[in-house]
């Protein structure tokens, strides 16, 4: 009788110990088959679709759900608190966002370039040359980040060129485009240049062209892992991968910058 | 002292006192919201529901509160208001969930509706020759009343938290109304200066009960042309933004004056100094040369300079230019409204009845959406300006071609000898 109530009380712990332990033996380990969400500046597409590759090989059994989207909307679902694992973004995206969010670690800068198709047909050898006639220009549209940036840049030349040079430049705009990558597209057809990142700079197809310095706009991007992540460790594990060596060739292998 | 009291200047400094001390509730808000998503952990989506909450409050409600003040008079309801608009920081400063914040939106619209409103209405009581000017100078006071606290504001924010900026100017603002609003007496039936009215400006003798306004024409065609100017207006400020990035001139140094401050700066800070001054300079200007002559050349000029603005507002210094020019023909709709309906439906219900023709502005803001809805369909900016400078040319013709005909017969059918004998004055 003992023996018997003894193992009933035995079965009732081990229970209960089941029933108490069950939320923890559910939660996912890290490495187990995990899906984790990134939200990607959409100008950083190629570079964080190798990036991910590597960080997947690093870690069996997870895929990484990547969202390319503008900077603005990246800010808005942060504020939304929407559920993400790291973001890479605009440094001054995440200004307002702190209380969201771990610290940034900056991780890449980009700058504007100026792309030609091979032979330069409208022979744009500088920033002055987009005003001159004939120049069919692609540039991002202003709410875009190519676009905004590409609009500081030709802002900052007007101080030497004067106002003639945008009003000039704006007449020879004959595309404008949300996403970096659909700008680099209309470079041939219908556009013979493009004010673009230079991340887009592609040595087979296109030509490039500096811009000079002192116009020039370099924008900072961090990564940052929202306080409300599901798998914030695996969040952490890809900003480490992204600002460590390995993450930084690639980064250059596509142009970027390092981060200062 | 009840003597001096009974003066329409003294009333005016006073309405003016007390709706400054209201403007932080609706211009100051601003400065709030990123510290408290960052101790609070909400969304600033969520807390901007709480600024939602108020404008709704503080617009739709004015009518009921405004019958208030008709019947009680303005010293009690004042105090009352400014006792809600003191209780609303509290409440925001004390607020640990959304909800408490949303209850502090409310209680602020409900106390701001009420001082804006009675401060209106006591503004178009005093005076009768100048009151165009009056209206102007207290509904200017709602716009001054933010750009000299918000410097402390934000320097208290930064120093001390936002729980304590908020308690601190909420019990500051609501204590300075509570005084002040002793000062206000109840405005005589007929005002004391009615000798000085312009036979330019048409006036009725008679009171409108609410109940008669709603079923009058003219109110209605009054509120077509608020919502009209007030949308078109809205809509323009919305737009500035796109428009100066657009071409490329958003972030270009302009020198007028010895001032210089990027472009799209310059046109914003233009457009708060344009709509404080426009308010009383041309409720002065409808006093001289008639209401609707004012809002016929104010909103043709602001209908204009929009397409002026889409033509030629390329450059930096014709953008500032121009904006500024939109801006100073836009904001004049809160003081000559507010002075015609008095002119036409009397004094006995004159907040009330401007308090019905202020939910206009509600609607106005509501319109504005369309705007982006537009901005995105055709994917320029250039419709949604079209359409704006198309509803402020719409109102200025209104205003000589149907409210003045119509206010003419209205109030020859109540009483010829009320009406003024310049009924071409408008053209």
């Amino acid at each position: 009788m003992r023996t018997f109530a003894f193992r009933v009380t035995a079965c009732a712990a081990a229970a209960i110990l089941v029933a108490a332990l069950a939320p923890f033996l559910a939660a996912p380990a890290a490495g187990a088959g995990e899906e984790i969400t990134a939200l990607v500046a959409s100008n950083a597409e190629g570079a964080f679709t190798e990036l991910i590759k590597q960080f997947e090989a690093k870690h069996k059994g997870v895929t990484v759900s990547a969202q390319y989207l503008g900077g603005a909307e990246i800010g808005r679902m942060i504020d939304a608190q929407k559920p993400a694992d790291v973001v890479l973004v605009g440094s001054t995206i995440l200004d307002p966002e702190m209380s969201y969010i771990a610290a940034p670690t900056p991780v890449l800068r980009n700058k504007e370039m100026i792309l030609v198709p091979k032979g330069n047909p409208a022979k744009v050898h500088s920033l002055k040359d987009l005003a001159n006639p004939g120049v069919k220009l692609a540039m991002g549209t202003p709410t875009s980040a190519v676009g905004r940036l590409a609009g500081q840049v030709v802002q900052n030349a007007a101080a030497d060129y004067g106002i003639d040079f945008v009003t000039n430049l704006r007449k020879n705009v004959v595309v404008q485009k949300e996403k970096g990558s659909d700008v680099v597209a209309a470079i041939g057809n219908p556009a013979n240049a493009a004010i673009t990142f230079a991340s887009d700079v592609n040595p087979a197809k296109y030509d490039a062209i500096e811009i000079e310095e002192k116009y020039n706009v370099v924008s900072t991007y961090s990564m940052t892992v929202p306080k409300n992540a599901k798998y914030a460790s695996l969040g952490q594990d890809f900003v480490a991968l992204v600002s460590g060596p390995e993450g930084q060739a690639t980064l250059k292998k596509f142009h970027y910058m390092a981060p200062k | 002292m009840a003597t001096a009291l009974r003066n329409p200047w003294v009333q005016l400094v006073a309405g003016i006192v007390c709706m400054a001390m209201i403007a932080n509730l609706q211009y100051g808000w601003t400065v709030f919201v990123n510290p408290m998503a960052a101790q609070q952990g909400w969304a600033r989506a969520a807390i901007q529901v709480s600024f939602t909450i108020f404008v709704l409050v503080e617009t739709w409600l004015v009518p009921f509160e405004a019958a208030l003040v008709d019947r009680y008079g303005p010293r009690i309801m004042v105090a009352v208001g400014g006792v809600l608009a003191g209780l609303a920081w509290i409440i925001d400063a004390y607020a640990s969930s959304l909800f408490m914040l949303y209850i502090g939106g409310a209680v602020a619209g409900i106390g701001a509706g009420i001082v804006y409103g009675t401060c209106i209405g006591n503004a178009l009581k005093w005076f009768a020759g100048r009151r165009g000017l009056a209206a102007g100078l207290t509904s200017a006071g709602f716009g001054a009343g933010a750009a000299i606290t918000v410097i402390p504001l934000t320097i208290m924010v930064a120093s001390r938290g936002y729980q304590y900026t908020f308690a601190f100017f909420g019990i500051l603002q609501g204590l300075v109304i509570l005084v002040v609003s002793m000062l206000l007496v109840t405005p005589p039936k007929v005002p004391a200066e009615a000798a000085r009215i312009n036979p330019r400006v048409l006036q009725g003798k008679r009171d409108f009960t609410p109940a008669e306004v709603l079923r009058s024409p003219v109110f209605w065609v009054m509120y077509v042309m608020f919502v009209l100017v007030g949308a078109g207006g809205l809509m323009a400020v919305a737009q500035l933004g796109p428009i100066a990035s657009d071409r490329y001139i958003n972030n270009i140094p302009v020198t007028i004056l010895g001032i210089t401050a990027p472009a799209l700066t310059y046109a914003l800070s233009l457009n708060n100094i344009m709509n404080g001054i426009t308010r009383p300079a041309l409720g002065w200007v409808s006093d001289r040369i008639g209401r609707e002559t004012t809002m016929f050349w104010a909103f043709l000029i602001e209908g204009l300079g929009i397409f002026a603005l889409m033509q030629f507002g390329t450059t930096p210094v014709a953008f500032v230019l121009l904006s500024g020019l939109v801006f100073f023909a836009w904001g004049e709709i809160y003081s000559i409204f507010p002075a015609t309906t008095r002119d036409h439906f009397g004094q006995k219900f004159a907040t009330t009845n401007y308090g019905m023709l202020y939910t206009a502005k509600g609607t106005a803001a509501l319109l504005v959406p369309l705007a982006s809805v537009i901005t995105a369909a055709t994917g320029s900016w250039t419709a949604a300006l079209a359409i704006a400078a198309a509803a402020n040319i719409v109102a200025a013709l209104m205003a000589v071609v149907i409210l003045r005909p119509l206010r003419v017969r209205e109030l020859r059918a109540y009483d010829t000898s009320t009406v003024s004998p310049t009924p071409a004055a408008a053209t």
